[in-house]
C-alpha cells in the first residue's frame, strides 16, 4: 500500500481532498433542519384567549406550506451534492483500476523470469530423476527376479507341504477310522460286559433278596416264637404277680381290716368315754349318728340319721362324737378311707 | 386278656368291699355315763345405770345345774365373757369340752323396764340354737331368767322346762314355846321371791295346787280344828270346802280341777273321799279300818294312789277313782308314804323309810323298782316338778326343815335358798298358763 502511495502521491492527494470536501458538506447539512419543534416543546403556558378558529387554521396551513417548500429545496440541494460525490467516487475507482492494471503487468513479468529459471532447474532435476529411475528400475528388476525365484521356491515348498499334508491327512483319517472302529468295538464290548454285569447283578440281587426274604421270614418266625414264649412267660409271671397281688391285697385288706378293727375299738372307747347321757332317759333308746371325719380325725360333720325320739339323747350322742374329737385315725390310707365316713349307733345298754 | 379280667375282678372286689364297708361300718357305742351336760353360761352383760337388779346369768346357771341335766362351768373357768354371738370364739369353748354356751345381756329400756337378750350356741358345730329378746319389768327379771332357763332346757332336752313355775310350802317360825308363826308361802321354783299368802298362829298343812295354778287347797287349824280351804292365790279369796269332825286333811285337786280328793275321818278311820267342787257332792272312795290318806291323782284322773297301813306299815296303793279294790304298789321296806305321781304317770315319788332313815325314793311303776334319790335322814313330802324332771321335798338341815330338790334320777340334789323358820310340805305348782 505504502509502496503504491509512494508511487502515486497525486492520486492520493486528490482522493484526500475529495473526502474532505464531502465531509465538510455533511457537517453543514445537519443544521438545515427546522427548529420549530424546539419552541413547541418548551412553550410557556399561555393565557387562554378565544380566537378565530378560521384564522388559526389558515395560519397553520400557511406555516405547513412554507415548511414543505423549505424541505423540497433542501432535498434538491442534497441530491446535487450526492451526484457530485458519486462522480468523484467513479473517477477514483477508474484511477484505482488503472493502478491495479499496472501492478498486474509488473507481476507478470516477474513470473515469467521466475518460470524460466524454474524450467532450467526442472530439466536438471528431471535428468537426475531419470538416472535415478533407471537405477531404480534395474534394482527392481533384480528384485523381481529374486522374488520370482523365491516365489517358485515357495511354490515348490508349498506344493511339497500340501502333498505332505494330504498324506498326513490320509494317514490321520485312516488312524481315526481305525480308532473309531476300535472305540466302537470297545464300547460294544464294554456295553456287553456292562449288560452282562447288570444281568448278573440283577440275578445276584434277586438271589440275595430271596435269600434275605427267606432269612427274614425265618427270623420273624423265630422272633414270633420267642415273643410268644416271652409273652407266655410274662403272662404267667403276671398271673403269678396278680395272684401274689391278690394275695397281697387280701393280706393288705386283712391288715386294713385289722387296723380298722383296732381303730374302731379305740374310737369306741373314746366316744364312750365322752358320751354323757342325759340323766333319766328312758330305757331302750337308740340313735344313729352319721359321721364324716377329716384325715386328722376331727369331725367334719356329725348328724342324726336315725333319731331315738328323745332330743336330749340324740343331742348327747352327737355331742359325744364332737367331744371325742379328734378320733383316733389309722395311718394306712386304705384303712383311713374306710374310716372317713361311718355311723355310730348309740345304745345305753349293750 | 386273662390279666385284664383278673384286674377287673380285683378292682370290682375292692370297690365292692369299700362300698360295702362304707355302708356297713357302724360303730356301736354302748354304755356311756349318765351325767350332766357341760354348758357355759356367761354372766350377762348389763347396759344401764347402777347395778343389774338381777344376776340373770346366775339364775339361769343355777336353774340348769339344779335340774341335774346340765353342769354349768364355774365362773372362774369361763374362757371369755362374750355377750353376743359375734363375740364368741367357739374354738376356745371347744377346748373346755362344753357342748353349749349361753350368752346374753340386759339393757335398761326405761325406768324399771329392761330387755333381756340371750343366745344359746352349739359349741362344737359353732351355730346358734336359739336366741330371744325378752322385755321385762324389774320385778320380772327373775321370772324372765327362769323363762330363759326353760327355753334352753327345752331346746337341749326336748322336754318342757319347769323353772318358771312356783312352789308352795308352809313355814313355821317358832317365836316362843307357845307362839309359832305359821305361813303359807308361794315362791319361785328356786325358792326365791317368796310371798306369804296366808299367815296363822295355828298350824297350816298340806298345800295343794289346782291344775291351773290359780288356787291352793290347804289344811288350816286356824279354827282350832282341821279344815280344808281353797284359796285364790292372786286375790287371796278363799273358802272352806271341808269342815268335818275329826281329821280333814291331805287335799288333792283332780287333773281336771273339778274334784278334790281328801282324807276325812268323819266316818271312823281316815279314808279317802272325793269332793265335787262345783256341786259340793262328797263321795267316799276307800272304806278300810286302817288309815288311808295322802291321795294323789294319776294323770287322766281315772286312778288315784294313796298311803295306807292296811298291810301293816304304810304303803302306797292304787285305786280307781270310781272305787273298787286297791292295789298295792310299794313293797320295799316297811315305810312308803306321801306319794307324788310323775306327770307321765310312770313314776311315783315317796318317802321311803328304812331303819329310821327317811329318804325320797322313786318307784318305777313299769318295773316296780324303787330307787332312793335323796339322802335323808328326815326327808318328806316329795312333789314332782310339772315336767317330771325333778322332785321337790322337805329335808331336815340344822334341826329345821328346809326345801331341797333332786333330779328324778337322784344325781343332782340341791337345797333351795333358806327360808325363814321351819319349812315343810312343799308342793310344786303346775306349768304357767301358756
Amino acid at each position: 500500500m505504502w509502496q503504491l502511495l509512494r508511487e502515486h502521491p497525486r492520486s492520493l492527494l486528490y482522493a484526500l481532498l475529495v473526502h474532505l470536501v464531502l465531509l465538510a458538506l455533511l457537517v453543514v447539512g445537519v443544521d438545515w433542519r427546522p427548529k420549530a419543534s424546539a419552541n413547541a416543546g418548551q412553550a410557556a403556558p399561555v393565557q387562554a384567549v378565544v380566537v378565530d378558529q378560521a384564522k388559526v387554521d389558515a395560519e397553520m396551513h400557511r406555516l405547513k406550506q412554507a415548511q414543505s417548500e423549505k424541505q423540497t429545496r433542501a432535498a434538491e440541494h442534497l441530491k446535487k451534492l450526492h451526484e457530485q460525490a458519486e462522480k468523484a467516487r467513479r473517477e477514483r475507482q477508474r484511477e484505482q483500476r488503472r493502478l491495479a492494471e499496472l501492478e498486474k503487468k509488473r507481476h507478470e513479468r516477474a513470473a515469467e523470469q521466475k518460470k524460466a529459471a524454474e524450467k532450467a532447474k526442472a530439466q536438471q532435476a528431471a535428468e537426475a530423476a531419470r538416472l535415478e529411475k533407471l537405477k531404480k528400475d534395474q534394482a527392481a528388476l533384480a528384485a523381481k527376479n529374486k522374488a520370482e525365484q523365491q516365489r517358485l521356491a515357495h511354490l515348490q515348498a508349498k506344493r511339497k507341504a500340501a502333498a505332505e499334508a494330504k498324506r498326513k491327512a490320509a494317514a490321520e483319517a485312516k488312524r481315526k477310522a481305525e480308532e473309531e472302529a476300535k472305540r466302537k468295538a470297545e464300547a460294544e464290548a464294554k456295553r456287553k460286559a456292562a449288560e452282562e454285569a447288570k444281568r448278573k447283578a440283577a440275578a445276584e440281587a434277586k438271589r440275595k433278596a430271596e435269600a434275605e426274604a427267606k432269612r427274614k421270614a425265618a427270623e420273624e418266625a423265630k422272633r414270633k416264637a420267642q415273643e410268644e414264649a416271652q409273652r407266655k412267660a410274662k403272662a404267667a409271671l403276671q398271673q403269678q404277680l396278680a395272684a401274689e397281688q391278690k394275695q397281697l391285697a387280701a393280706q393288705h385288706q386283712r391288715a386294713v381290716q385289722n387296723e380298722v378293727k383296732q381303730y374302731i375299738a379305740a374310737i369306741q372307747q373314746k366316744v364312750k368315754r365322752n358320751w354323757i347321757r342325759p340323766p333319766g332317759t328312758p330305757a331302750g333308746l337308740s340313735c344313729v349318728v352319721s359321721v364324716s371325719l377329716i384325715p386328722g380325725g376331727d369331725v367334719a360333720d356329725a348328724k342324726i340319721v336315725k333319731s331315738s325320739g328323745n332330743p336330749g339323747f340324740d343331742r348327747s350322742a352327737v355331742a359325744a362324737v364332737y367331744r371325742a374329737a379328734p378320733l383316733p385315725m389309722p395311718s394306712d390310707p386304705d384303712a383311713m378311707n374306710q374310716m372317713r365316713n361311718f355311723n355310730f349307733e348309740f345304745t345305753p345298754e349293750s | 386278656m386273662r390279666l385284664a379280667f383278673y384286674a377287673c375282678l380285683l378292682m370290682t372286689g375292692l370297690l365292692l368291699g369299700a362300698r360295702g364297708a362304707d355302708a356297713a361300718l357302724t360303730i356301736q357305742i354302748t354304755g356311756g355315763t349318765e351325767g350332766a351336760q357341760p354348758i357355759a353360761v356367761v354372766p350377762f352383760g348389763w347396759a344401764g345405770s347402777g347395778k343389774l337388779p338381777t344376776n340373770v346369768g346366775k339364775v339361769i346357771a343355777n336353774d340348769l345345774r339344779r335340774s341335774g341335766r346340765f353342769a354349768p362351768l364355774a365362773d372362774k373357768d369361763l374362757v371369755g365373757h362374750p355377750h353376743t354371738g359375734d363375740e364368741v370364739n367357739f374354738q376356745s369353748w371347744r377346748v373346755l369340752r362344753v357342748d353349749n354356751l349361753v350368752v346374753g345381756k340386759v339393757q335398761a329400756t326405761g325406768p324399771n323396764s329392761y330387755t333381756v337378750q340371750f343366745q344359746l350356741f352349739d359349741v362344737f358345730q359353732g351355730r346358734q340354737i336359739i336366741g330371744y329378746s325378752i322385755p321385762a319389768h324389774g320385778s320380772d327379771l327373775r321370772r324372765v331368767a327362769h323363762h330363759i332357763s326353760d327355753l334352753i332346757y327345752h331346746s337341749l332336752t326336748g322336754e318342757r322346762g319347769a323353772f318358771n313355775t312356783r312352789i308352795a310350802y308352809v313355814t313355821a317360825d317358832r317365836k316362843s314355846k307357845d307362839d309359832t308363826d305359821y305361813e303359807l308361802q308361794v315362791a319361785d321354783s328356786d325358792g326365791y321371791h317368796p310371798q306369804t299368802i296366808l299367815r296363822s298362829s295355828q298350824p297350816i298343812m298340806s298345800p295343794a295346787w289346782s291344775p291351773d295354778g290359780k288356787q291352793l287347797a290347804y289344811v288350816s287349824f286356824e279354827h282350832h280344828r282341821s279344815q280344808i280351804f281353797v284359796q285364790n292365790v292372786a286375790s287371796g279369796a278363799r273358802r272352806v270346802v271341808a269342815s268335818y269332825p275329826g281329821i280333814d286333811g291331805a287335799p288333792a285337786f283332780s287333773p281336771d280341777g273339778k274334784r278334790l280328793a281328801m282324807t276325812l275321818s268323819k266316818d271312823g278311820s281316815p279314808d279317802i273321799y272325793i269332793l265335787n267342787l262345783s256341786t259340793g257332792h262328797l263321795r267316799r272312795l276307800t272304806d278300810d279300818p286302817s288309815i288311808d290318806t295322802e291321795a294323789a291323782w294319776m294323770p287322766g284322773g281315772k286312778n288315784l294312789v294313796f298311803t295306807s297301813d292296811r298291810g301293816g306299815g304304810p304303803q302306797i296303793y292304787e285305786i280307781s277313782a270310781d272305787g273298787g279294790p286297791a292295789k298295792r304298789l310299794t313293797f320295799d321296806g316297811n315305810y312308803n308314804a306321801g306319794a307324788s305321781v310323775s306327770p307321765d304317770g310312770g313314776h311315783i315319788a315317796v318317802v321311803h323309810g328304812s331303819g329310821g332313815n327317811y329318804q325320797i325314793a322313786v318307784l318305777d311303776l313299769k318295773t316296780g323298782l324303787l330307787q332312793t334319790v335323796s339322802k335323808g335322814p328326815l326327808d318328806e313330802s316329795p312333789s314332782f316338778a310339772p315336767n317330771g324332771s325333778m322332785i321337790l321335798y322337805a329335808a331336815e338341815h340344822g334341826n329345821r326343815g328346809v326345801l331341797a330338790t333332786v333330779s328324778e334320777d337322784g344325781r343332782a340334789g340341791q337345797r333351795l335358798v333358806a327360808q325363814q323358820g321351819n319349812v315343810s310340805e312343799p308342793a310344786w305348782g303346775p306349768f304357767p298358763a301358756q
